[in-house]
């Protein structure tokens, strides 16, 4: 599906506010935001650090909940669903990638790719382990399968993370600084694989510093302040992985 | 759920030292539990066994005068009476042939050993007592040198023979012989009536075809009222409390049995309670160290259930593995202490059994403490949300009132403040390990403190009170002037008394008649201002010279009988002569339990005795053991060579007061023993408490001993830090324990055992427990501390600062 065309909207993200409460008082992260994602979509989401990516990320997979407004992802009201509810919703629904792996130390990187699959229950046991070692396999670690974590790279526990992040086939995948920890010939890899993702048809939300990569993503959008800075679009040479104007800049202020 | 029960058993499998500690605490738990329930089990149904082998009586009384065989065989016609049997009993001086000192013995004999009826003796080996041949109890050659083939010399009243001993008896049933202090020989009647002059029975039992309580209390009536008509008075004899009747299903000192494991029970239980308290210390440790992972479970779809269930088999496979590890060393500790009993009550072994009821309480405990303790923990775990979990990678810390104090202490070295910064940190750990070893503290220094009590009772206690070194009681009246001044001849002693100490009985004023419940009592008639024996007065005064009908008599009897100052009871003497007394003072003596004190002179005038004793009490000036001991065999043979012959074992049991001491010191070092190895086992769980709460701490802090390190701290100073964590929780658990075992011990000395053993205990607190238990939590501390510290030393730099 190419960028132009008309897609079914996956992420609907309303009027959302979020504050903390801390010891000194309230601290807005979030502050009036709103945004919308289709189906297919690649987006860099940037700024400044504490500026509130991760806490956009985490209204949206549901591990935080906004103070105002609305959350919607494939139709469903994120922040209505209570705690096994949004476990059981975002193990169908989104693949996170976090940017220290957060794989299970204590379980192969075969296990832990099956782990979303046994939680949702959507596989008999011999289903799981083929496709777990099929992800493995589509992400290089096909000969790694029954390591654990600490005995392979960085690069290779992030690749298993994506792997894992696949494994119930969501349409949503949600990466967090995903190259955060890995030297740059490994993310360079990683992105590679993000991209590949994107063709097979997953939208992808991605935290990143990285300005290598952001130039390379087809939307970006940028944080401050917990506002919404920039929003805009890349043309369509984006995937050559040259930088390019862009052909949309929208400020939500 | 196969990955989370992967999960479960990497868990349990590549933590080896930390499911080494959780399964540590739960299984001795289980094990103290199993030990006391075992235990008594075994011990109860050997006892009980045995008991109903040997055809107990169902009735057994003392007799005075002794039955002559026809009063015996009237017996036999009284309802009730199925068949009675008569025993006689006597103390007799032994050696052996060639030997010069005499020792004491019982020598037992009955109508006809071939055809025994109740309270069977079996042989053993040999032949059963024949004229002239005598048979000794099994045993007797380990405890006291004297066994089959061997003979003997027996003197009684001035009369000495000499006997082979041809066989080898065994009372079925238990018999403690090691707490007699003396053997105990088997004569045959003719034998026993030619020694000692006598053929009657002063005991006898009888049986019913079937045994009922109320049909036996019903001819024990019947056979008072023989008795009154014949003019003989009986006692119950049944240890430990002097029962006349008991039902054959219920062995002798089964109450006694139940008192002293319920104590050990308790204690138990306290056991199991710490290892609640340390396992719910390990497994919030294990959640808040998995606490992202837990996170990250939730993020990719996991539901609370689930987690739970996740760490719910953890939890499960310690518990059936402290059950694995429990079960065999509890039925091994099980029989260890049925043999021990075994040995003290000269029982047959029935082997090696495991107790099914205890075997199942073991695995119910095993595998329920673990699941109660982790319970909170793990639905707290399962509670946190994803947000919580997932983004916390920074050196962090709370702020609360330790922190704030420890900060205000700026003159204090730096490795201390962090050491007591460090221990308190997470408050919730350290009060549980506090508590934890508080109670283990509290029961080891109760246990030791019981230890002081009973050796202080014994000991200081009841030589403060019986102040002489040795003691003789003849066998007839004699001028006290006599007596005195013939002990006086010997060089070693310095001062000589005599008493007048008589048996009889006692009840209370408004009692018309004489009943079978009245006190057995011994009338101790001495000067008031007696040198020999000095007092402990509870209530009232003590008598005085100008006291006619004035008495003193001891606290546990006025606690039997409730009788206090003030209180007119009357005497009867032995040749049933009465007179009333009024109590004016109730004192403490560990030694005399249900004697009556009165001045010599009022005895003698009650007793148309003037003039006349039958008891030395004396002091020497060599007062060793071994002097007091030879002075008294020196005076036993004085007075021998002019006519005035000694009982073997004086007023108390033994001639010296230092054997007295001794023995009834030994006597309850089982006691001891048995809380010495509930001791032990809490003293052990303490420790893997603290190694491993102090273990957790390390890992937990292993970024912070990282930066330390990066910041120049040695090895060395890791180590030291904690080493001292584990110090300081050791020693602040001490200063709370302290107080309160003080309590602690003085009520189970004073009231359990008291209770349990029908004896008083005195209490008095001695610093040597406290200082015992500060030393071995200082030695636990440091060694529990040792793998952490270190473990603690062997983390790198490198590794602690990386995710």
């Amino acid at each position: 599906m190419s960028q132009g065309e008309q897609a079914a909207k996956i992420v609907e993200i309303v009027e959302v506010e979020k504050t903390y409460q801390v010891a000194g008082g309230q601290v807005p992260v979030l502050k009036d935001l709103s945004l919308t994602v289709d189906s297919g979509e690649f987006i860099a989401i940037t700024g400044p650090s504490g500026n509130g990516k991760s806490t956009l990320l985490n209204m949206i997979t549901g591990i935080d909940r906004p103070t105002n407004g609305e959350v919607k992802v494939n139709g469903t009201l994120v922040n209505a669903m209570n705690e096994n509810h949004l476990a059981t919703w975002r193990g169908e629904n989104i693949g996170i990638i976090f940017q220290f792996f957060q794989l299970l130390p204590a379980l192969s990187l075969e296990q832990n790719v099956q782990m979303p699959m046994e939680f949702t229950g959507k596989y008999t046991r011999r289903e799981r382990r083929e496709r777990a070692l099929h992800l493995l396999d589509m992400v290089g670690l096909a000969d790694q399968a029954y390591k654990l974590p600490g005995m392979v790279s960085g690069g290779q526990q992030q690749r298993a993370a994506i792997a894992r992040s696949l494994a119930n086939d969501p349409p949503l995948l949600i990466a967090d600084e995903p190259t955060g920890n890995l030297d740059s010939k490994t993310a360079e890899s990683i992105f590679e694989l993000f991209l590949q993702l994107n063709t097979q048809g997953k939208t992808l939300l991605m935290v990143t510093h990285d300005v290598n990569l952001v130039q390379r993503i087809p939307r970006i959008v940028e944080i401050r302040d917990g506002f919404i800075y920039c929003d805009s679009i890349a043309a369509p040479d984006v995937f050559t992985m040259e930088p390019s104007e862009s052909l949309t800049v929208e400020r939500s202020r | 759920m196969t990955s989370l029960l992967s999960k479960a058993w990497y868990e349990l499998w590549n933590k080896k030292a930390r499911t080494f500690q959780v399964v540590m605490v739960i299984a001795l738990g289980a094990i103290g539990i199993g030990l006391v329930i075992g235990g008594r089990n075994l011990i109860a149904g050997t006892i009980a066994d045995q008991w109903r082998q040997a055809q107990p009586p169902h009735i057994k009384l003392g007799v005075n005068p002794a039955l002559t065989p026809e009063q015996l065989r009237a017996l036999e016609r009284i309802d009730g009476v199925y068949q009675a049997e008569g025993l006689l009993n006597a103390s007799v001086e032994w050696r052996l042939a060639g030997d010069t000192e005499w020792q004491t013995a019982l020598l037992e004999s009955r109508q006809d050993f071939r055809d025994q009826k109740m309270e069977l003796v079996n042989l053993v080996s040999g032949d059963w007592p024949s004229r002239n041949n005598f048979g000794v109890i099994k045993t007797a050659d380990t405890l006291y040198g004297v066994g089959e083939g061997q003979s003997i010399e027996v003197r009684v009243n001035e009369r000495t023979r000499e006997y082979t001993i041809t066989g080898t008896l065994k009372p079925v049933g238990p018999f403690p012989v090691v707490f007699l202090g003396q053997p105990v020989f088997y004569a045959d009647q003719s034998t026993f009536t030619r020694l000692t002059g006598r053929n009657t029975y002063d005991t006898i039992q009888t049986r019913d075809l079937v045994f009922s309580q109320a049909g036996a209390e019903a001819t024990d009536l019947a056979i008072q009222d023989y008795f009154e008509d014949i003019g003989v008075d009986s006692v119950g004899v049944l240890f430990p409390f002097q029962s006349r009747i008991v039902p054959p299903d219920i062995p002798p000192a089964a109450e006694l049995l139940n008192a002293i494991f319920l104590i050990l029970g308790l204690i138990g239980v306290i056991i199991i309670t710490m290892g609640i308290f340390l396992v719910y210390n390990s497994i919030n440790a294990i959640i808040t160290q998995q606490v992202n992972q837990i996170g990250v479970m939730k993020a990719i779809g996991a539901k609370s259930w689930q987690v739970f269930l996740g760490y719910f088999a953890l939890v499960l496979a310690f518990g059936i593995l402290a059950a694995l590890v429990s079960i065999p060393l509890g039925s091994l500790g099980a029989r260890g202490l049925q043999a021990l009993f075994i040995n003290l009550l000269n029982l047959e072994d029935p082997g090696f059994s495991f107790d099914l009821a205890a075997v199942s309480v073991q695995v119910a405990v095993a595998i329920a403490a673990p699941i109660l303790a982790a319970l909170l923990p793990l639905l707290a775990g399962v509670r946190i949300t994803v947000q919580q979990a997932i983004n916390n990678y920074g050196l962090t810390g709370s702020v609360g009132l330790v922190e704030m104090l420890v900060a205000r202490l700026r003159r204090l070295p730096y490795s201390l403040l962090l050491i007591i910064g460090n221990t308190f940190r997470n408050r919730r750990r350290a009060l549980l390990i506090v508590v934890t070893l508080v109670m283990a503290g509290v029961v080891f220094m109760m246990v030791l403190g019981v230890n002081d009590a009973t050796r202080y009772t014994f000991g200081q206690k009841l030589t403060s009170i019986h102040t002489y070194q040795l003691n003789l009681q003849f066998e007839e009246l004699a001028r006290s002037r006599r007596l005195e001044n013939l002990a006086l001849t010997n060089p070693n002693v310095a001062d000589a008394e005599s008493w007048l100490v008589l048996p009889g009985k006692a009840r209370p004023l408004d009692q018309e008649e004489q009943q079978v419940t009245d006190a057995r009592i011994r009338m101790f008639g001495l000067p008031p201002s007696s040198s020999m024996y000095q007092p402990d007065l509870r209530e009232g005064r003590w008598l005085s010279a100008f006291d006619q009908r004035a008495v003193v008599i001891t606290q546990r009897l006025a606690s039997e009988k409730d009788w206090g100052v003030g209180d007119t009871i009357t005497l009867t003497d032995t040749l049933e002569r009465e007179t009333d007394w009024q109590v004016v003072g109730i004192t403490y003596d560990p030694l005399a339990s249900s004697d009556i004190f009165m001045p010599l002179e009022a005895l003698q005038q009650q007793q148309r005795s003037r003039g006349l004793t039958n008891t030395l009490w004396i002091n020497t000036f060599n007062g060793t053991p071994d002097a007091a001991r030879n002075t008294a065999l020196e005076l036993v043979d004085t007075f021998d060579f002019r006519k005035l012959g000694t009982t073997p074992s004086g007023t108390f049991g033994n001639l010296t007061t230092a054997e007295i001491v001794s023995q009834t010191q030994g006597g309850y070092s089982l006691i001891f023993q048995l809380l010495a190895i509930m001791g032990v086992i809490i003293a052990v769980v303490g420790g893997v408490g603290l190694s491993g709460v102090l273990t957790l701490n390390v890992l937990e802090r292993r970024r912070e001993i990282g930066v330390m390190q990066s910041i120049g701290a040695s090895s060395w100073r890791v180590i030291r830090l904690s080493i001292g964590e584990g110090v300081l929780l050791g020693w602040v658990s001490w200063l709370i324990a302290l107080p309160l075992s003080i309590p602690a011990a003085y009520l189970l000395a004073t009231r359990g055992l008291s209770l349990a053993l029908n004896q008083q205990l005195s209490y008095q607190f001695t610093p040597i427990g406290a200082l015992i238990w500060l030393l071995l939590i200082t030695i636990l501390a440091v060694i529990a501390s040792a793998l952490p510290a270190r473990s603690a030393a062997r983390v790198s730099v490198r590794e602690s600062l990386t995710y």
